[in-house]
């Protein structure tokens, strides 16, 4: 098994060092395409409640109701019907490392995923395909009333904390993409944190899709009870294949009374996947919202992190940034609801286009009437490399309240020449100062990294400005 | 007396109103054909609705296309009015004594005629369309139309059906015009739809000054106006272009208004925003060649239950060009506006400089501003920044005024003039700067007076 794998790492591009698979025979794969009776199959496998079905089978129903999606990027090569919706790798979540499947394991060794998991993280789970393979919770957090499970497990373990903050942020008629994962949802995480908790260190999720032609639709449910804090971070790959697969998760944050999550994300999928996320927040009183979202991979990423404001004095914050290459199209943003008085949010995005890429920033500022002193900023950076890329920026920012201050600005530019020009003044050479101009560019967010996502992120970064100059 | 019964009374989407309209122009052949083309697309084109991306925030379901009156002879309307008492008035809501100027009445307004045509230099234009179609008629084939076609969209398709009392303006080659050129137009009749078009051509290396300004004659009485603005500025010209929306509050505006330049032509273009009841404007520039140069500066104060939408593109086809663009809006009451811009930067414009910045200014918490300043930029040799603000008046800047024994009222009202004031620094021309001062503080209800 592992000479397949060396041998499919010879003939992926250079650039995309997780572009290999593993063979596997998988225990259990659903027919290809989208149908009630694939819905009804996956819901039989995992053996969920009958409310659960019913919930996935009408929401297939709004699935098929709602209009193809026509704005933003361009889905238009995108077949339901070419697709896997379930492809279950083993048969159970292990909680020992030793206990996974070697062929799954050699690819989250090569991922590096239990090496981090000793460096520096509280937990630890990984999907791959459409199950959750392996999941692990430090024992004090476990102690201290922690839960950090896969979305299915956590609906057989807790069934009513389950139910009742499942779909409640994003209903399947929310949008068309969530109505599939709705639909044909599988795996996730499941975190739940006691009031006053601190997870100190991050918490975890590894994605990967290995099987050709798979949709992943996992599911992710976290709720911070009052004045609790956790920072959950998520990585994705995916093999490189000639035939497109498709990414659509839905995440639902729940953030109580003084509470603060972390969510952040490094995308790097192949560039043919569709990544297709809807992601949404809600703060109550005091709470403290932060999206962290990195999208450097898939073909087309239409993702906008959302957070409600629902709750007097909370506060969201979204740091997006983007990096579009060949053929790739990131329309990436975030979205900010003030429902609440002395409300604030913040987002910054930073795009960078090349080789013919597409850095999209799309977003929505929206005040209510009485979110008295609302105060949110948005500014967004744009760096173009050639003249081929392109970059975008469609901010829509609704005020329907007087007492706000509400601030947007955005730039598009090249790397600056005095800058460059600096640099090269002091015997840098003009690729490794644009490099260093770039990275500088994204610093920001980076350093909001924990640090071996930062080492991961710049790495990438390097890698993908490998040969251009400004 | 009896009104007779003349088309004005008949739906004006109805074939039968049309053609009777149609029969009584006395135009050329070819546009003849434009209107009966323009009439198809009318027909073809649906209303647009709340799914429309461009009209998702502005609803105008309520809109009866058939209860506006088309354009027509006035001979039953003539007996009725008072024409002395009438021209008084006009004169008075334009400033005619006081501005100076050229003027003409579009002309289905009263008193209609130039005032002050024979100072114009030779060969420059400046009249009713349909008086120059045999003098001018090569002029008119060539730009006629070519900016905004009539199956752009069903408002401007409706505009062609029943283009009328529009204007012409054509400076020649190498010629100055120094005394600005005034239009006006004024909804006389309840329930009086306009469709005056502007065309406005400038030669190489000519200058001139155009100012456009709407109104109503009564406060109460609806009206429609269904117009197009086209503009051409050749190589090296210079144009000031205002344009004064100061309808009524019961008055529906559509606009389609776009300007082509050429190398190294300047164009100055002013948007004032006061009235309509729903209004919806879209201003396009297109740089098509190098060297040129577009201000857009927009004044835009709404009260009431105003609807006033913009839609601005800055649309670069040329390196070297450059764009500049602020709208400042003030809303109070129930007041809406909305601001969609779009800097939009073609692979072949390199060394790009485009600036677009919408401020909004609440009054009212029923106030409602929607702000979407975009970009869509593929060159990357460029400069292209873009900035939103909206805010109440700042309470700091009341107290440092009332500190030095302004009152809260009167310090609020500085605040506001100021918010207009630095867009009215960027226009280059006093006697221009002074008349849109006047006209915002009317309608912000400050009449000039010492503090």
């Amino acid at each position: 098994m592992t000479n397949d794998v060396n041998e499919q790492l010879e003939v992926i591009p250079q650039d995309y060092k997780y572009g290999f698979h593993d063979d596997r025979v998988n225990s259990y794969k659903a027919e290809k395409g989208l149908s009630e009776k694939v819905v009804n199959v996956i819901s039989e496998i995992k053996g969920e409640p009958d409310w659960m079905r019913q919930f996935r089978l009408k929401a297939l129903q709004t699935f098929y109701s709602k209009p193809d999606v026509t704005w933003g990027a361009d889905l238009s090569t995108l077949n339901f019907q070419d697709i896997y919706y379930y492809i279950k790798p083993s048969d159970r979540s292990e909680r020992t490392w030793e206990e996974v499947p070697n062929d799954i394991k050699n690819t989250f060794e090569r991922l590096g995923i239990p090496e981090a998991e000793r460096k520096y993280l509280a937990g630890v789970g990984a999907q791959y395909d459409s199950e959750v393979v392996y999941h692990k919770l430090k024992e004090d957090l476990e102690n201290k009333g922690v839960i950090f499970l896969g979305t299915d497990q956590a609906l057989k373990e807790h069934p009513d904390l389950f139910k009742e903050y499942f779909g409640k942020l994003i209903p399947p008629a929310d949008n068309k993409y969530a109505a599939l994962n709705s639909a044909v949802w599988s795996g996730g995480s499941f975190i739940y944190v006691p009031p006053g908790v601190h997870v100190d260190i991050p918490l975890q999720a590894y994605f990967r899709i290995n099987s050709e032609r798979m949709g992943q639709f996992e599911r992710t449910l976290i709720i911070a009870d009052e004045g609790s804090f956790v920072h959950y971070v998520e990585g994705c790959t995916a093999p490189t294949y000639s035939s497109e697969s498709l990414h659509s998760a839905v995440v639902e944050i729940f953030v109580k009374r003084g509470g603060r999550v972390r969510y952040s994300t490094i995308q790097n999928w192949a560039n043919n996947v569709y990544n297709l996320v809807t992601k949404r927040a809600l703060c109550e009183e005091d709470a403290t919202m932060e999206w962290v979202d990195g999208n450097l991979g898939s073909s087309v990423t239409m993702k906008y992190p959302a957070v409600i404001l629902k709750g007097r004095g909370s506060h969201g914050e979204v740091l997006s940034i983007a990096f579009a290459g060949k053929g790739q199209h990131q329309d990436t943003g975030a979205k900010i609801i003030h429902v609440a008085p002395d409300t604030t949010s913040r987002i910054i995005s930073k795009s960078i286009s090349k080789d013919g890429g597409r850095a999209s920033y799309r977003g929505l500022l929206k005040v209510l009437e009485g979110a008295f002193r609302a105060k949110s900023n948005v500014v967004c950076d744009a760096l173009i490399l050639d003249d081929k890329s392109r970059s975008d920026t469609y901010p829509y920012i609704e005020v329907n309240e007087k007492q706000v201050s509400i601030g947007h600005e955005a730039t598009v530019s090249k790397i600056n020449d005095e800058q460059l020009f600096y640099l090269m003044s002091r015997g840098i050479a003009e690729g490794e100062a644009s490099s260093m101009i770039v990275n500088g560019f994204i610093e920001p967010l980076v350093k909001e990294l924990p640090m071996e996502y930062a080492i991961e992120l710049n790495r990438l970064i390097q890698l993908q400005m490998e040969g251009s100059v400004g | 007396m009896t009104v007779m019964p003349s088309i004005n009374s008949m739906n004006m989407m109805k074939e039968d109103t049309f053609h009777k309209f149609q029969s009584q122009q006395n135009e050329p052949v070819w546009m003849q054909a434009h209107r009966q083309t323009a009439w198809e697309a009318a027909n073809e084109l649906p209303l647009p609705n709340l799914k429309d991306e461009s009209w998702r925030r502005t609803d105008i379901r309520s809109l009866k296309l058939e209860e506006f009156q088309i354009p027509g002879n006035y001979e039953g309307f003539s007996k009725l009015v008072d024409f002395r008492k009438l021209e008084k008035e006009a004169k008075e809501r334009f400033e005619l004594g006081r501005s100076h100027g050229i003027f003409l009445m579009s002309r289905d307004s009263l008193p209609h005629g130039c005032v002050g045509c024979e100072k114009l230099p030779e060969g420059v234009v400046f009249d009713y369309l349909e008086n120059v179609y045999s003098r001018r008629s090569e002029l008119l084939q060539k730009y006629y139309s070519k900016a905004v076609p009539s199956n752009d969209s069903k408002f401007a398709a409706i505009h062609y059906a029943y283009q009328s009392g529009g204007v012409v303006v054509y400076i020649p080659d190498n010629t100055q015009v120094e005394i600005p050129l005034n239009f006006y137009t004024l909804i006389t009749q309840s329930g009086q739809a306009d469709f005056t078009h502007v065309l406005i051509i400038l030669g190489r290396m000519s200058e001139a000054s155009f100012i456009r300004r709407t109104g109503s004659l009564e406060p109460e009485t609806p009206g429609l106006h269904c117009g197009v603005v086209e503009i051409f500025l050749q190589e090296g010209a210079k144009l000031r272009y205002v344009d004064i929306q100061d309808w009524n509050q019961k008055t529906w505006h559509f606009s389609t208004q776009r300007a082509y330049l050429s190398k190294d032509s300047q164009l100055e273009w002013i948007a004032v925003g006061a009235g309509g009841k729903i209004a919806k404007t879209n201003s396009n520039t297109h740089l098509k060649e190098e060297g040129s140069r577009v201000d857009m500066l927009g004044l835009i104060c709404v009260n009431g239950e105003q609807h006033l939408d913009y839609h601005t593109l800055q649309d670069h086809d040329a390196p070297n060009a450059a764009s500049d663009l602020l709208y400042n809006c003030v809303l109070d009451d129930k007041a809406r506006t909305v601001f969609r811009g779009m800097i939009r930067v073609h692979p072949n414009a390199q060394k790009t400089d485009a600036y677009q910045k919408n401020n909004n200014l609440s009054l009212n918490s029923d106030a409602r501003a929607d702000s979407i300043p975009g970009l869509e930029i593929e060159a990357n040799d460029v400069r292209c920044t873009h900035g939103s603000t909206t805010s109440e008046i700042n309470a700091e800047e009341v107290f440092y005024l009332m500190s030095r024994g302004i009152s809260r009222e009167n310090a609020e009202n500085l605040i506001v003039e100021g918010f207009f004031e630095t867009v009215l620094q960027r226009i280059s021309s006093e006697p221009i700067k002074d008349t849109l001062r006047t006209l915002i503080l009317r309608k912000l209800g400050l009449e000039e007076k010492p503090l």
